[in-house]
């Protein structure tokens, strides 16, 4: 009973959050950019570039690492579902971290075993996406 | 909390080289917000200057957007004056931006953008080189940026050394590196040719269909710092005989 109620609050925010996306314009993808090595650290959705970096400031202690967020052109304005498609299809290609990947994202955006035509489908999205805005 | 900057506000910022100064001149609101537009101005000073009036007013070394409120309020970067932003910067400037390719590194498709849309331009004329760059950087990467005088006309070139030099790293055997440089005719590329073998390079021009490559071989010492000057060189020879650099591969 209590995950059934914890699935449908999650389920609630979810489209809260993508309502709210769409009204202020709906999400960009972005990469986060190791400026020392030029590999591609992160894939991830915003709909507030600022914000985001704002996160991945180092300090004054200097630690951490000198990262750049780039947008990807041609594909501002998503919607969650095809945002969330075009990140899944970019961690499939960068790889995550704990599978040998460059990526320090932990987790899939979208589970590959939980429904896997959903997750199939969801990378054919894209891939076309992606395509059409000339990034693969 | 720190004091809130606005528009015109100069932070200083320290680096290996000394303190920087930065002129926050545009403030991005529209979804996807970019927040605070910095103009990084030239040079890096032991003491800070007893004022800014004549410096805010020299063309900055580059253009920025970066999280300023929050670097101010983490003590990141310090407020050291107020200041009227030039003529030349009030307007909200060009921006170029495009998608690297994972494998190159490099950008095929430009896109231009004015803060509210973006279009697409394919290649960029040489004017457009200049433009700030469509990004945004945390703190370490703005102080690398002001100690590497990192500008958008450099920032290809030193992105291909971070991959190279990156390369290194995870594949110290490698032996030599060969740099290719475009050229739409064969003329241009003789002369570049002429230019790296006065340099001190081993190099040839092959025919390539649509246009010559010059590839110029880099032997030891394969260091990081020496390939990333080579890069750079080869970068500036490659502008200057009417020609590209394009990439680099190890062998």
């Amino acid at each position: 009973m209590g995950v059934r109620r914890l699935s449908t609050i999650a389920v609630i925010l979810w489209v809260f959050c993508g309502l709210l996306a769409a009204r202020s314009g709906g999400y960009s993808v972005y990469q986060s950019i190791n400026q020392a090595t030029a590999e591609v650290q992160y894939v991830g959705l915003t709909s507030n570039f600022e914000a985001r970096a704002a996160a991945q400031l180092a300090g004054r202690n200097g630690s951490g690492t000198s990262m750049v967020i780039k947008e990807l052109e041609g594909l501002n304005g998503l919607s969650l579902g095809d945002a969330r498609a075009v990140e899944q299809t970019l961690i499939d290609s960068y790889g995550l971290g704990k599978n040998g990947g460059s990526l320090l994202n932990k987790i899939n955006s979208i589970s590959p075993t939980a429904d896997t035509q959903y997750y199939l489908n969801s990378l054919f999205r894209g891939q076309e996406l992606l395509k059409a805005a000339g990034h693969l | 909390m720190a004091k809130k900057a606005q528009i015109g506000t100069v932070v200083e910022i320290e680096t290996k080289l000394g303190n920087a100064y930065a002129q926050f001149s545009q403030y991005h609101e529209a979804p996807p917000r970019y927040g605070a537009l910095l103009r990084v101005l030239p040079g890096t000073f032991r003491e800070r200057p007893k004022d800014f009036k004549d410096l805010v007013k020299l063309k900055e070394s580059f253009a920025v957007f970066f999280p300023l409120q929050a670097a101010l309020n983490k003590g990141i970067v310090q407020i050291v004056a107020q200041e009227e932003v030039p003529l030349h910067s009030r307007k909200f400037p060009l921006f170029r931006a495009g998608n690297d390719n994972p494998a190159t590194g490099k950008v095929e498709q430009w896109w231009l953008w004015d803060g509210e849309k973006s279009w697409k331009i394919g290649k960029l004329t040489d004017e457009q080189m200049d433009l700030p760059i469509k990004e945004i950087c945390n703190d370490l990467a703005l102080i690398q940026r002001i100690e590497n005088g990192w500008t958008p006309r450099k920032a290809e070139a030193l992105m291909q050394a971070a991959r190279l030099k990156n390369r290194f790293q995870k594949n110290p055997t490698a032996i030599s590196i060969r740099h290719f440089l475009l050229f739409k005719n064969r003329d241009h590329a003789e002369r570049a040719k002429k230019v790296t073998t006065e340099a001190g390079y081993k190099s040839e021009v092959i025919d390539n269909g649509s246009g010559s490559s010059v590839v110029v071989e880099q032997g030891a010492p394969l260091t990081e710092e020496y390939v990333e000057h080579v890069t750079l060189q080869l970068t500036e020879i490659a502008r200057e005989t009417g020609g590209a650099y394009d990439a680099w591969e190890t062998e």
